[in-house]
């Protein structure tokens, strides 16, 4: 799966290191200064390299812990997020990374400790306050998780500190590493959803929907608290058919108490990404659909993402209490009403 | 398009053979060769020559961008047998300490391994690397022009520690690259292929003059319609757009409206 690892010299005998090279035993290991010189050079094509993209073994400095924008959030008013990955197994089309970063390799940066005493050291600035951490905005949480061990060294973490939330945000079918151990009640693990027609389309290399379920149902069964993610919203003609299938398959699998919460969110992009998007994929359907400018971002006319929010937020009422339901919209957005009434 | 960039006229012979290249251009300050959609250029030894030949090279034939460009010839390396080819998975330049990392993103039928290039033949092999005098300088210039995806160096071995510079001959570069012609071949046509699945916005050239011819539309304006009718390309394929109505405007800013409102009105379907 990964022919080419690349290594940073500085953490070439780090034992995390040792351990990742040892699962590709037939790659080539190429030594790095930064990983920077590879991920971040000019002119390189997200599109091509997502064919074959290679890993990038690295040492993150600083900025471990970043504040989630105002108004994303599960409940929480202390929201961060963190990313011991960048990039993704997956291959959405509608994903912001691939507009955000030049480069489709998968970096992995190997100092987890760091970001751990950086996790430590946020909680200990509010250490009445719950806090949330979330670890899936620039990767997939658990999809390589068989080879970054991320569980098996944040689990036991935030075991330890149960004024923090753990979210694991997630496509991926890869829970074995949390079915194998008991459940910790400050960890949501959260399934991200399009319907089923939609993801056929859109989300390449993803489980299909049916999988992502019968995961959610395992955990479901072990104890774990789940969250459901429908972020973003993708519209076109058969959308309401569409989404309302989909929620009835999830809850005649899923039982409300297993649900922490429940989050949308439309689909937005800021312009340089989009721009980004466009020209790697000019033959997509989703960017050449009703796609506009509106307030410096990307997304679908005010009307039809009033709409669908509207309409979504509504069906899911029919099986979720209000109190479970986030938007992931800024805080000032006029849509968050919508949301809200 | 495929470019490739030899030092040595000895390094290009075989290679204008195989791929049946004629002289086009011998008057000027380098020799460049090329048949159908392969061009080859003979830049002299030194990664200054090369820089200028890519550049050369490229604006001389086109300008076409996101071309496959292969720097092809001998480098020296420790304990490698002479004859081994090896294609670069880095690239580095031993006086600037620049470097570069060509993504591999193919099956490769020889070994990969770092080149590190010099300003003079290095003739201890101090380190387990290829050495050469041209990569760095060529793979800076070249990826100014294309993707880094498309853009490798394919070196044979020529000398080691067994076997000197001073054995490598004329002839011995000529054989040496010759025998190599099988895997070098392979090489390129694997990253044709990639080069296949570079995307490109298709554009009904006839429709889009038939609205130049219309109007009269600002550079930022033609960047619009472009957009706008490749959009409209992608989901409403060989519809008719010209009407009575969009013939009747008389601004191009209610022309680009016009297919905006257009888009917008389509069944949107993924």
């Amino acid at each position: 799966m990964i022919d080419t690892v690349y290594i940073e010299e500085e953490i070439w005998d780090h034992s995390r290191t040792r351990e990742v090279c040892a699962r590709f035993p037939k790659a080539r290991f190429i030594p790095c200064e930064r990983y920077g010189e590879i991920f971040n050079r000019k002119a390189q094509n997200f599109r091509l390299q997502k064919n074959r993209p290679a890993l990038i073994l690295a040492k993150k400095y600083g900025h471990f812990i970043l504040e989630t924008p105002k108004g994303y959030g599960i409940g929480g008013e202390r929201n961060f997020y963190f990313s011991h990955m960048l990039n993704c197994i997956y291959d959405c089309r509608y994903c912001f990374l691939q507009g955000m970063f030049r480069s489709a390799n998968y970096v992995f940066y190997v100092n987890y400790e760091d970001f751990q005493q950086a996790i430590e050291a946020k909680i200990a600035e509010a250490p009445s306050a719950e806090s949330y951490f979330f670890s899936g905005y620039d990767c997939d949480s658990l999809a390589l998780d068989s080879v970054t061990k991320f569980t098996e060294s944040f689990l036991p973490f935030f075991e330890r500190h149960s004024n923090a939330w753990l979210e694991l945000r997630t496509k991926s079918v890869q829970v074995q590493s949390l079915l194998r151990r008991d459940p910790i009640p400050n960890c949501v693990v959260a399934f991200s959803f399009t319907p089923s027609e939609i993801s056929d389309v859109l989300e390449h290399k993803v489980p299909k929907v049916s999988h992502r379920i019968g995961a959610m149902e395992k955990l479901q069964e072990r104890g774990w608290r789940l969250g459901l993610r429908f972020d973003p919203l993708i519209y076109h003609e058969d959308y309401k058919a569409q989404y309302e299938r989909l929620f009835r398959e999830i809850f005649l699998s899923l039982k409300v108490e297993s649900l922490h919460s429940v989050s949308l969110g439309p689909f937005r992009l800021p312009k340089p990404w989009y721009e980004n998007m466009y020209r790697l994929y000019p033959d997509e359907k989703l960017f050449a659909g009703p796609l506009g400018e509106h307030r410096g971002m990307i997304s679908y006319p005010v009307e039809i993402e009033q709409e669908m929010l509207g309409f979504v937020r509504e069906r899911l009422l029919d099986y979720t209490p209000q109190s479970l339901l986030y938007p992931c919209i800024p805080r000032n957005d006029p849509v968050v009403s919508i949301l809200k009434k | 398009m495929i470019y490739f960039v030899v030092a040595l006229p000895s390094e290009a012979k075989p290679l204008v053979n195989r791929y049946q290249l004629k002289l086009i251009s011998s008057r000027t300050q380098f020799k460049v060769y090329g048949a159908r959609q392969v061009f080859l250029i003979v830049s002299g030894v030194g990664k200054i020559r090369v820089q200028e030949a890519v550049r050369f090279l490229y604006e001389h034939t086109g300008s076409i961008r996101n071309s496959v460009w292969l720097n092809v010839g001998i480098a020296g390396h420790s304990s490698y047998p002479v004859g081994t080819a090896v294609l670069a998975h880095k690239v580095a330049d031993q006086i600037t300490q620049e470097s570069w990392y060509p993504p591999i993103l193919f099956d490769v039928p020889c070994q990969t391994d770092s080149i590190v290039t010099v300003d003079r033949p290095e003739t201890e092999y101090r380190d387990p690397f290829v050495y050469d005098m041209e990569a760095s300088g060529f793979y800076k210039a070249a990826i100014q022009f294309s993707t880094v995806e498309l853009v490798h160096c394919f070196k044979v071995i020529s000398d080691n520690r067994r076997s000197s510079t001073k054995q490598v001959s004329k002839a011995l570069t000529e054989r040496l690259i010759q025998n190599r012609l099988g895997t070098l071949d392979s090489v390129v046509k694997k990253i044709e292929k990639i080069a296949e699945r570079l995307p490109s916005i298709q554009i009904d050239e006839t429709r889009l003059k038939q609205f130049l011819d219309h109007w009269h539309f600002t550079v930022t304006q033609q960047h619009q319609l472009r957009r706008l009718l490749a959009r409209l390309e992608i989901l409403e394929p060989k519809s008719a757009i010209w009407s009575s109505e969009l013939g009747a405007l008389s601004k191009s800013k209610d022309v680009l409206n016009f297919l905006e409102s257009r888009i917008n009105s389509l069944p949107v379907g993924l």
